[in-house]
């Protein structure tokens, strides 16, 4: 009987042991705040948590990986500043622009408990750099060389000056991963960073476990866990949202949200202004659309209410600037005056250009753009001007309108634009620039954009950029139509979402109210 | 039958050769590419040749077709251009949904399809008949999306009763099955109607009456059993369909399945995976039609005499 009493005692002793074992480390709850989170996404579903080995993310990936990976340094949307994260400092050699050194955190340790040190940063760029279609690759492509000074300090040496690399360093995906966790396993490993959260599960898109990682060196976050789910019917995801599904929706039609706006007792909504234009672009190299006179007309011709109310209602917002800019970017002239609906004036424009009332095709994608595109039809045609609508999916817009193509003559679609100004408006308005789909070349602007890229002071950068706003302002390649209100709709007690206007959102922060 | 079995599957191979070149060719042809989300707005010419090497699409379709064929021939369908995850992987990952899915469905539209086929051939020209006539032509013409809508709306959204999206284990099954399920059922109503008219006036369902057989057995053994033929073919096909899986019904359940993972491949340029999709599919579409015709033998004694009798034959011209 004793020796029954005293293996009791020795198997409750363990019992007891283990318990406390198990909860070791594990943050307390705090009972203000669920512990679990329902997200719902939109039509960019997460194809992959790899961002050194796939390629062509959505923006429900950079979410991901903003939650996951920490990146070296840290930018501010609103003030455009940097700010350390991973590393604590950061100092140019010489001043060319093409060697920064890094100085590291030695108190973070990754979601697996491995520490966190130079080689990590190091491994993650040389696996960037051997991979340029992946996402990392195009984070870090001006990178030549990576090297471990010691273990908290990395040296990058660039290919060409490019101040803007600590942009580059501050982008979700570029975030940097564990070493040891990749090469021990290369399709699991992946998903181990330092960042806030940790992966749990993940279904090619389909769906996103996450979990808190408690090791985490920042701020700890309130919610223990969150689900991220690709559901790509509109109204299934209204459908989630309202009986409890989902605690946050990502993009809703505009009549869905009508349903949520009506109920404010059980719902609320972020709204934001996108940074993208939505905006007409010619193709410079066409005889027609290459004479400013032809844009000039159609430029008169158009009213920015109407393309605005008919591409997607209330949540448009019609351009009131003549500048070709993002709506939330630094240095955006705001005193570019608009060239006013005239309709008068569009006709003589269009009796002095080679327009002999021929066909011109439009081509356009997404059905904002594809409604905006019938009502900018009507209108041309007020003046003559005979639109044929071209309806095509993105990919085959993008591939078609791209630097040089003779595919199309005007095209309807969403202007991409960053929060770094120098890389956007390179791309847009760069020579042979992806996003360059009018086929845009101003010598001005181009010398204008080599003495930007190595600027770094604003006062200077601003007299650059609002140069070379006015200067595509008097060219019209692009005419910025309107800029869509984005809306993003949750129960009442959901907060702490962290919005970016360029849809790079912060969820790591979210939480839901306990009742 | 064995003769047969490897002499259907070898058919396999040619069938295999020109859906994977056609997938091939339309994608090629289709404006875009994999790369075009992969340049960066502000890669130099040699980044944007580097990402262009790396997907071979610098290189004519004719090569990457061959280079292809020649990895699938070695068992290997590749990587995903996008998520650089094994394409056989994610297909098979995805496959036990739309099998499940698929399988459900085609029982719920058999449980209901057959009964309310006899009954309707049973009082053929009766208001019953009419009924049944009305219901799966509702049934026929509603397109799935909507009717999975109205399905959502109801017990999702009303009654709360299931899930709205994604796969959350059993009760996850329901709505699309019956979804999927109702659809096939309305074309296999009327196929099992006039293929029950058919039998149920012929001479050995009269002897059987006569002869004091019940009429329970004489319908569903009977008749049915030989009105089975046409029935199982509309019920085969349905779940070939239902096996390549229905983009709609995956996308308005936001079922993880084998149709949109196809239809997302095809989206986003993605031509391995596509390619690999379809070639699957292809393989799990006529191993299927080989296994329906194979249960033809089964159903119908007629079918089953006859390849016992051809081999017979083979063995008498042996000896």
């Amino acid at each position: 009987m004793k020796k029954f009493a005293s293996m009791i005692s020795i198997i409750i002793a363990l019992m007891m042991l283990f318990s406390l074992t198990a909860f070791a480390g594990e943050a307390e709850q705090d009972p203000k705040y669920v512990e679990h989170m329902n997200v719902v996404i939109d039509n960019t579903q997460i194809a992959a948590i790899n961002p050194i080995g796939s390629g062509g993310p959505g923006s429900a990936t950079g979410w991901v990986y903003m939650m996951v990976y920490d990146t070296l340094v840290a930018f501010d949307d609103n003030t455009g500043e940097y700010s350390p994260n991973l590393a604590t400092s950061w100092e140019w050699e010489g001043d060319d622009w093409t060697t920064v050194i890094f100085h590291l955190r030695d108190d973070v340790v990754f979601s697996n408990g491995e520490p966190f040190t130079a080689a990590d940063v190091v491994f993650t760029i040389e696996q960037a750099l051997l991979n340029p279609g992946s996402v990392a690759g195009g984070t870090y492509q001006t990178v030549a060389s990576a090297e471990a000074l010691d273990d908290y300090t990395v040296k990058l040496t660039l290919q060409s000056p490019k101040p803007q690399i600590l942009f580059d360093c501050s982008s979700e995906l570029g975030g940097i991963m564990c070493k040891k966790a990749v090469e021990e396993d290369p399709d699991k490993g992946v998903w181990i960073g330092t960042g806030a959260f940790k992966i749990t599960d993940f279904g090619t898109n389909d769906f996103v476990e996450l979990e808190r990682n408690d090791l985490y060196w920042g701020e700890p976050v309130p919610t223990k866990s969150m689900s991220l789910r690709y559901i790509p019917e509109m109204s299934t995801r209204l459908m989630m949202l309202m009986n409890g599904e989902a605690d946050i929706c990502f993009n809703l039609s505009e009549q869905d949200l009508d349903l949520v706006m009506a109920d404010p007792e059980h719902f609320k909504t972020f709204e934001y202004l996108q940074n993208n234009n939505s905006d007409i672009g010619f193709n410079m190299n066409d005889p027609l659309c290459g004479d400013l006179n032809f844009r000039m007309a159609v430029a008169s011709a158009i009213n920015r209410a109407d393309i605005a109310l008919g591409g997607a209602g209330i949540y448009a917002v019609p351009e009131t600037t003549g500048t070709f800019w993002g709506s939330g970017e630094a240095f955006r002239n705001t005193d570019i005056p608009i060239i006013p609906y005239d309709l008068e004036k569009a006709k003589e424009y269009l009796a002095a250009s080679p327009y002999n009332g021929e066909e011109v095709e439009l081509i356009t994608a997404i059905p904002t753009m594809i409604n905006a595109s019938a009502v900018i039809q009507n209108q041309l045609a007020e003046i003559g001007i005979n639109v044929v609508i071209k309806q095509t999916d993105p990919a085959s817009l993008m591939a078609a309108c791209s630097y040089g193509s003779t595919e199309y003559q005007m095209y309807a679609f969403v202007g991409a634009f960053g929060f770094e100004p120098y890389s956007s408006t390179l791309g847009i308005f760069g020579k042979a620039a992806m996003q360059n789909r009018a086929t845009y070349d101003n010598e001005e602007v181009q010398a204008i954009l080599d003495k930007a890229a190595t600027e770094t002071d604003p006062e200077i950068q601003k007299e650059y950029y609002y140069k070379i706003q006015e200067l595509v302002a008097q060219d019209i390649p692009y005419i910025n139509l309107f800029n869509m209100k984005q809306v993003i709709s949750a129960l009442n007690s959901v907060d702490g979402l962290k919005i970016a206007n360029d849809g790079g959102h912060d969820l790591r922060y979210m939480y839901k109210l306990a009742e | 039958m064995i003769r047969y079995i490897i002499k259907r599957l070898l058919y396999l191979i040619p069938v295999i050769l020109c859906v994977s070149f056609l997938v091939f060719a339309l994608m090629d042809l289709t404006p875009g590419s994999i790369v075009d989300s992969m340049i960066p707005s502000d890669a130099t010419p040699e980044m944007k040749q580097a990402i262009l090497e790396q997907y071979d699409m610098d290189k004519p379709m004719l090569y990457r077709y061959a280079k292809y064929m020649y990895h699938f021939v070695q068992g290997d369908l590749g990587k995903s251009d996008i998520s650089g995850e094994s394409i056989l992987n994610m297909y098979l990952t995805r496959l036990p949904n739309t099998l499940l899915l698929a399988v459900t469905s085609l029982f719920i539209a058999a449980l209901l399809a057959i009964p309310m086929g006899i009954r309707a051939a049973r009082h053929a020209g009766t208001l019953t008949d009419t009924l049944t006539t009305v219901v799966t032509l509702i049934g026929m013409s509603m397109p799935a999306f909507w009717l999975g809508l109205i399905l959502l709306f109801i017990f999702s959204f009303q009654l709360r009763w299931f899930p709205a999206g994604g796969n959350m284990g059993f009760v996850s099954y329901i709505l699309p099955s019956v979804c999927n399920g109702l659809n096939m059922m309305a074309g296999t109503t009327r196929q099992t109607r006039s293929a029950m008219l058919e039998v149920l006036n012929a001479d050995f369902l009269r002897t059987a009456r006569a002869k004091g057989v019940p009429e329970r057995r004489v319908i569903w053994k009977h008749a049915l059993g030989n009105a089975m033929i046409p029935i199982l073919t509309t019920l085969g096909g349905n779940l070939s369909t239902a096996m390549a899986g229905s983009v709609v019904i995956e996308s308005v359940f936001a079922w993880p399945g084998v149709g949109r993972l196809t239809a997302e491949a095809i989206m986003s340029r993605d031509t391995k995976l596509a390619c690999g999709a379809v070639i699957m599919t292809t393989i799990l579409y006529v191993v299927m039609m080989l296994l329906i015709d194979l249960a033809y033998a089964f159903v119908d004694p007629r079918i089953k005499a006859r390849y016992v009798r051809a081999k017979k034959v083979r063995r008498r011209a042996v000896s």
